[in-house]
């Protein structure tokens, strides 16, 4: 199957980039917060990335997702009522919060459009981000943006997307070479997304030629898993089909690595409801004379959680 | 009476019964049984519509939208989890299908579509499945197998916001040309990445979406929470707001709306007054009447009826009249949400059924909150028959393009979706059908358009079709061609000149249309095209588009300008526009050039003018500026302009002109004394310290002009020091200098001395030249400083000042909407204002006599008899409007003399007319009632008191009983000047003899009632309709109000009520009145202008024009009036 050749040529070239990664990236008891954009927001739906590294590794590691979409290094979808800066304060309490030992950080995809005139402000501000979240213990790891796939990107009239494909993929190399830069001077772990996607000659990563997949994420997954574990799941964890239903649904025939990563999604989705409840305006925002007393739900959401992690844990031995 | 107006004035009776919905949600006790039958039987319908139930619990629950499909079945999204996902509880929202299989109108299955969804918000068939907007996503799901059961779940897009769970995406519809519109609300925030770029949208918006290529952008901006969003048949947008107050909103493209994020300038809603509305249709159905056709049906879910607008073109933009509804109910939880055509030509009304609603005042928790009920109503008309309902998808796609002609909405719309999936291949016969239409038939240019649509979904461009609609005869064609010339300006290489073409057009709505399409262009000429819409008239919405326009294209004609390349640069009317919208400094030195050149900005726009260049200007600007106001050829008029955007910029920005401001001495004996007032002031405001004698002395100079002498006032009080306090109590102690100087001195001193100008103020106020006209603005100086009320309080402690000057201030503080108790009690110690009755000798009422004919005014005198305060008419009738206390003064001018007149104001007690003295009942209670004896029964004597109102004391109960004085208060002239007492006794004296001031014999309505503006009826207003001022009339308080002896209602005597929302800028309120009107026949009423105006009789809108003719059952019917204070300010007067 061809399959299996093309992962094995990913999983040969992220070895590559993260050379220096003799043993495990992740530790015992690591706690990882993945910060960004769709990239990582659609993840926590998807959960192959999760479930991927979680069955590669011995070790036992949770994960909190904080991605949210269009989100920038300045925190622009985090805002809500307030300015950027606000929700970017808010973003640095919420992982402190967490208190997490590893961060994974996937931006650089959203600025990019922005072309090569923004790439100076967005090294500076990826690294302030890193500057104030770093602690004594905590390690980085960075994931640069997969390039636009035109032939992805839907619509008949071909012209304007190859237009901006190109513009695009352009813009998008100087962010990369900036993640570079920042990775070598902050000690981060870069894992280079673009390769493992240009390899790739199966079905579409993508539906629009920028977000992945389930299959994107799949086979992205191997990549991460490798730099992050130093070993693989890709013989684990069951390529994606092309239909996929609801997102929940329980199946008792699933297998049990499918299992997990319906746990691994489940949780996500109550960890979202943990940390971005929907009505935020009459739980904690500016309305919450009104309906404030009802934040007391929130928090009942971590024991939830918790039991669903225990599960993970107990199925993935 | 027709049985069905019968009922419905029992029901009314029910209606008015209830309280005002909302007020009743956190009181809510009583939940009405879930019964659909008890429900329906609570619905009022208009004559011959009937309803029936399509569906309810337990096959649906909550439905949030529904649209049809091709095969006409019906999509609901439905939650239960609705308002909040509770921990440990599963997100388990479903899509329905819902299948009315026999066509018998009423649903015959249910099928669950998708499930496992948390909260969605709409749903849109289409693409082998359904569009979802669930939480932070935009979901499509196929059902591959056709099984009725998604197979696929895909993310489409994602990042929506959910600060709220109602605001979150919502309001789903295909567009005429099959793009997706999509709504959010006023508290999300969204970021959406697409490879087309990051958008992002924060408040309300609606989204335009074609999910084949991901090109997403904003169609327009704002709303509270616009839950509905509909094309006519020419594709003119609009919008509902399911939490804004203005009914109908046209949407013009890229526009913003109230609570628009960072909108510099905003469109108003149609109806401004309305109930919130959620849920928009347009009526097309031959099953429905043929007025009906076209009409607006819309939901007022809080006020539980489903209502119905006629709109009318207006110049660019239209005019929206409520008509009554379709559905009126006063059942609890009948909650109408969404509205949609059928494939049957019937209407479906969404039932979201709660007796709660909203989840921000009422806890997410409350148990009364319903969760599992839901029901789906299908309104018909009697009349006629309903369509046959037909598989669209099973048609040939000839059959299709015939069914573009239909009269069904629903027909016609889903014909077009079903083309569009079958794509690009339908391209040659659409082409042949287009050209195969008759060109004679009615409705030829709609067809056409039609086409263009299709043409448009299926992404192929068709310049020729779309040019020959460009210049189609019907201008609503027109209109929606042009904006397709903006949807397809990167195809069509000609777009600027088809585009100018249109600017030109003949109908505004066209012109509209193409200045919002050149904004799409990045072409710098783009500007200069758009900016010839001045040519022709202008209107509101044209103003606001073309204002957009220019701010949009910004980016691509700054540099232009800057060169000189732009064309508008040649145009004076039309630069001028260009930069007072361009809210930049980059403009401003053209635009100070323009303000050089004679007549090049006209009279009318000099003030937006120079506010622009208040805001705007930079040092450069206000030095070029200042250069232009000390040129030699400048005008006088021109100079004291910028002269006083100069001071403005010192004051607001602090910002001035570079360089040594001496120089500026030089107009200080320009021959204009306005220039020299506004250098002074300038002057000042710059402090230039070197100039203080030449401000000193203008400020002594006695043969300067007044305003001069202000204007040094001002400006040496800016200084702000010793010495300009000195200067400033040294000329208002001289009694040598005019009064109103002095007044300026002591206010301007307020700010410097507050002690010792209220010690000088209460000198003043008793100098010889004062009075109390003249003292008035001295006391708003007070009453407008934290401090000032107690520091004069104070200073008129042992002090004693005019009676006249204390009536005035009194009044004052009465207006000023605080009490100010000390100082009232100090103002009324100093100014000896008591209520003894004033007795005048022989002399000085002759005195008086002769004042009264030589100063007194019976216009102004009416305005004070009608004063509130005095309550003269609450007592006194003139003719048939007024108290019936005192004596009928109907022809008192012509009967009384002008000194019996004045006494009986004076001392009331001195002559009482017959019949008018009170008595005074002491009862067994311990009470004393006092009034004139109106009657007297073998058991009871009835008494009528100072209220109007009729008092029935029981004989058995009097104990004692006197003779009284006149109820008429004696001092009641206390509160009058001299002045106000003058032209009363006028007034009063021209009754019955002067013309104006005679009753004449032309039946006029003279009693009226209006709404009192109290906070509860504004809230019930805001959430149901003017209307209900008419259908629920107990619900507000009213009360009388009578015109004038004309037979006019001054509209300065009508409150306004606050219907408007607080997130609404600017104050346009709005006033109620009513009258009653006997019955029998036709009555036709004589309005003359009705500019501003709707009425209802019985709770009936009414058409309004200078007469209107309403057939009246006998008895009494009410007749209402709302009144639109922003529109008219003239009187109001009915005859009939």
């Amino acid at each position: 199957m061809s399959l299996r050749i093309h992962f094995a040529v990913g999983l040969l070239l992220t070895t590559l980039t993260a050379t220096t990664q003799a043993e495990s990236f992740l530790k015992n008891g690591d706690r990882v917060v993945l910060l960004g954009g769709t990239l990582i927001e659609r993840e926590q739906v998807e959960g192959y990335w999760e479930t991927q590294i979680t069955l590669a590794t011995p070790h036992n590691v949770t994960f909190r997702n904080l991605g949210w979409s269009g989100d920038t290094v300045w925190c622009e979808s985090r805002g809500m009522f307030d300015p950027p800066a606000a929700g970017y304060a808010r973003m640095l309490n919420q992982v402190g919060e967490i208190n997490p030992t590893v961060i994974i950080l996937g931006y650089g995809g959203s600025e990019a459009f922005h072309g090569p005139l923004g790439v100076e402000s967005f090294k500076i501000q990826c690294k302030k981000m890193i500057a104030e979240l770093r602690t004594p213990e905590r390690r980085f790891v960075l994931l640069t943006p997969q390039p636009m796939a035109v032939s992805q990107i839907p619509g008949r009239d071909r012209g304007p997307a190859e237009e901006m494909a190109a513009r695009y993929n352009e813009y998008r190399e100087a962010y990369v070479t900036a993640l570079r830069e920042i990775a070598a001077e902050e000690q981060a772990l870069l894992i280079d997304l673009a390769e493992p996607v240009q390899k790739w000659t199966g079905r579409p990563l993508t539906d629009n030629g920028i977000t992945l997949n389930a299959l994107g994420y799949w086979v992205t997954g191997q990549a991460v898993t490798s730099a992050l574990t130093g070993s693989s799941a890709a013989d684990k964890v069951k390529e994606p089909e092309l239909l996929s239903v609801s997102p929940l649904g329980e199946n008792s025939q699933a297998s049990s690595t499918e299992q997990i990563r319906t746990l691994i999604r489940h949780k996500n989705e109550l960890v979202f409801h943990r940390w971005r409840p929907q009505n935020f305006t009459y739980l904690f925002g500016f309305r919450k004379h009104e309906q404030g007393n009802n934040s007391v739900e929130i928090p009942q959401f971590d024991p939830l959680v918790e039991e669903l992690e225990l599960q993970i844990a107990a199925l993935k031995k | 009476m027709h049985p069905s107006a019968s009922r419905k004035l029992a029901l009314l009776g029910l209606l008015v019964a209830w309280t005002s919905p909302l007020l009743a949600q956190r009181d809510l006790k009583v939940i009405p049984p879930p019964d659909p039958a008890l429900e329906q039987e609570t619905f009022i319908l208009p004559e011959g519509f009937e309803v029936n139930l399509f569906a309810a619990d337990p096959q649906i629950a909550k439905p949030i939208q529904m649209n049809f499909d091709a095969r006409g079945r019906l999509w609901i999204a439905s939650s239960s989890v609705y308002p909040q996902i509770e921990p440990g509880a599963e997100a388990n929202d479903r899509i329905l299908i819902l299948n009315d299989e026999d066509g018998d109108g009423v649903s015959d299955s249910t099928k669950v579509f998708a499930t496992g969804l948390l909260i969605p918000t709409g749903v849109e068939p289409g693409d082998g499945g359904a569009y979802v907007a669930a939480s932070t996503e935009l979901l499509h799901f196929v059902d591959f197998d056709g099984d009725d059961v998604a197979d696929e779940r895909r993310i489409v897009l994602s990042g929506f916001g959910t600060e709220d769970t109602h605001h979150i995406l919502h309001t789903l519809r295909w567009g005429p040309e099959q793009r997706l519109y999509m709504s959010q609300s006023i508290y999300i925030h969204s970021h959406i990445e697409t490879p087309w770029g990051i958008k992002r949208l924060n408040a309300g918006g609606i989204w335009q979406f074609r999910p084949e290529t991901l090109e997403l952008d904003v169609f327009a901006r704002g709303w509270v929470n616009s839950w509905g969003t509909h094309f006519t048949k020419y594709g003119t947008t609009f919008a509902t707001d399911g939490a804004g107050g203005e009914g109908i909103n046209y949407a013009v493209p890229g526009a913003s709306y109230a609570t628009a994020y960072n909108a510099a300038r905003i469109l108003p809603g149609l109806n401004p007054g309305s109930p919130k509305h959620c849920g928009l249709e347009i009526v097309g159905s031959p099953n429905l009447p043929e007025e009906w056709q076209e009409n607006f049906i819309t939901n007022d879910f809080r006020g539980h009826r489903v209502c119905r607008f006629i709109l009318e073109e207006d110049g660019s933009g239209f005019v929206s009249r409520e008509q009554q509804e379709l559905i009126k109910s006063n059942h609890q939880s009948f909650r109408p949400i969404d509205i949609k055509m059928g494939p049957d030509g019937a209407i479906y009304i969404a039932d979201w059924y709660n007796p709660i609603i909203q989840h921000g005042e009422v806890d997410f928790r409350d148990p009364r909150r319903d969760h599992t009920h839901g029901r789906i109503w299908r309104v018909t008309y009697k009349g006629n028959k309903t369509t046959p309902r037909e598989d669209l998808t099973k048609l040939s796609n000839a059959e299709l393009l015939s069914r573009l002609a239909s009269p069904n909405h629903w027909t016609r719309h889903m014909s077009k979706r079903v083309l569009k999936e079958r794509g690009p291949e339908i391209e040659s016969e659409l082409k042949a059908w287009a050209r195969s239409l008759d060109n004679t038939a009615e409705g030829y240019h709609q067809r056409r358009l039609e086409a263009l649509w299709m043409y448009q979904a299926i992404n192929v461009v068709e310049p020729e079709l779309l040019y020959s609609l460009l210049d189609s005869k019907d201008a609503s064609a027109r209109a929606a061609a042009t904006r397709i010339v903006g949807d397809w300006m990167n195809s069509l290489p000609q777009h600027l000149d088809w585009l100018r073409e249109r600017v030109q057009d003949e109908h505004p709505r066209v012109r509209l249309e193409a200045v919002r399409s050149l904004a799409k262009s990045n072409n710098p000429e783009a500007v200069a095209i758009a900016l010839t819409v001045l040519d022709q008239d202008m209107d509101q919405w044209l103003d606001y588009a073309l204002w957009q326009t220019v701010r949009d294209l910004q980016p691509y004609w700054q540099s232009e300008l800057h060169n000189g390349s732009l064309a508008v640069s040649q145009h004076p009317k039309q630069l001028l526009f260009l930069l007072k919208s361009a809210g930049s400094a980059d403009g401003i030195p053209l635009l100070i050039d323009l303000l050089k050149t004679p007549d090049a900005v006209a009279d009318a726009d000099i003030p937006e003018v120079l506010e622009t260049l208040v805001q705007f200007s930079r040092p450069q600007d206000l030095t070029s500026l200042l250069s232009f106001a000390m040129e030699q050829g400048t005008s006088a008029a021109r100079s004291a302009q910028v002269l006083s955007v100069l001071k403005a910029t010192a004051e607001r920005r602090n910002l001035r002109p570079e360089g040594d401001l001496n120089r500026t001495a030089a107009l200080l004996t320009h021959e204009s004394p306005t220039v020299r007032e506004w250098i002074i002031r300038c002057l000042g405001t710059w402090k230039v310290d070197s100039q203080r004698d030449a401000i000193s002395a203008a400020l002594l100079d006695e043969s300067a002009p007044g305003h001069v002498r202000q204007g040094a006032i001002e400006a040496t009080a800016a200084f702000k020091d010793e010495a300009a306090a000195k200067s400033l109590q040294e000329l208002a102690r001289n009694g040598d200098v005019e009064f109103g100087l002095r007044r300026t001195a002591l206010s301007s001193l307020l700010g410097l001395r507050p002690k010792l100008a209220a010690n000088l103020s209460v000198e003043l106020m008793n100098d010889a030249k004062s009075s109390p006209a003249t003292a008035q603005p001295l006391l708003q100086s007070f009453l407008a400083r934290k401090d000032g009320p107690e520091l004069l309080a104070e200073a008129l402690n042992e002090k004693s000042i005019p009676s006249d000057t204390a009536v005035i201030a009194l009044r004052l503080i009465g207006s000023s909407g605080q009490e100010h108790p000390q100082l009232a009690e100090a103002i009324r110690k100093a100014g000896k204002v008591t209520g003894d009755a004033v007795k005048l000798s022989p002399a000085e009422m002759q005195e008086f006599v002769a004042l009264v004919a030589e100063k007194g005014d019976p216009a102004r005198g009416e305005q004070v008899f009608r004063r509130a305060s005095l309550n003269c008419l609450k007592c006194h009738a003139i003719g048939p409007a007024g108290g019936l206390v005192g004596p009928n003064m109907l022809s008192l001018g012509a009967t009384a003399q002008l000194d019996y007149i004045a006494e009986s104001l004076l001392d009331p007690n001195a002559k009482v007319k017959e019949g008018y003295n009170t008595l005074v009942v002491a009862t067994d209670d311990g009470k004393v009632h006092s009034g004139i004896r109106v009657r007297e029964t073998d058991d009871a004597l009835i008494l009528r008191d100072a209220e109007n109102r009729e008092v029935t004391i029981p004989k058995s109960s009097i104990e004692g009983q006197k003779d009284g004085t006149t109820l008429m208060p004696a001092g009641l002239t206390a509160a009058l000047t001299q002045h106000e007492l003058l032209d009363l006794t006028s007034f009063l004296s021209a009754l019955g003899r002067l013309p104006d001031y005679t009753v004449s014999t032309t039946p006029v309505i003279r009693n009226w009632q209006f709404m009192v503006p109290t906070n509860e009826a504004a809230f019930h207003l805001r959430r149901t309709s003017y209307a209900s001022a008419a259908t629920e009339p107990n619900v507000f308080q009213w009360s009388p109000v009578i015109t004038t002896v004309k037979g006019e209602l001054p509209l300065g005597e009508i409150p306004e009520v606050s219907v408007r929302n607080r997130v609404q800028a600017g104050n346009r309120g709005v006033s109620f009145v009513r009258a009653t009107l006997e019955g029998g026949g036709k009555t036709t009423l004589k309005l003359g202008d009705t500019t501003g105006l709707q009425a209802w009789v019985d709770g009936k809108p009414i058409n309004l024009n200078a007469e209107v003719t309403v057939e009246l059952e006998a008895g009494q019917h009410q007749l209402t009036f709302v009144i639109d204070r922003a529109e008219r300010s003239t009187p109001l007067m009915v005859t009939h």
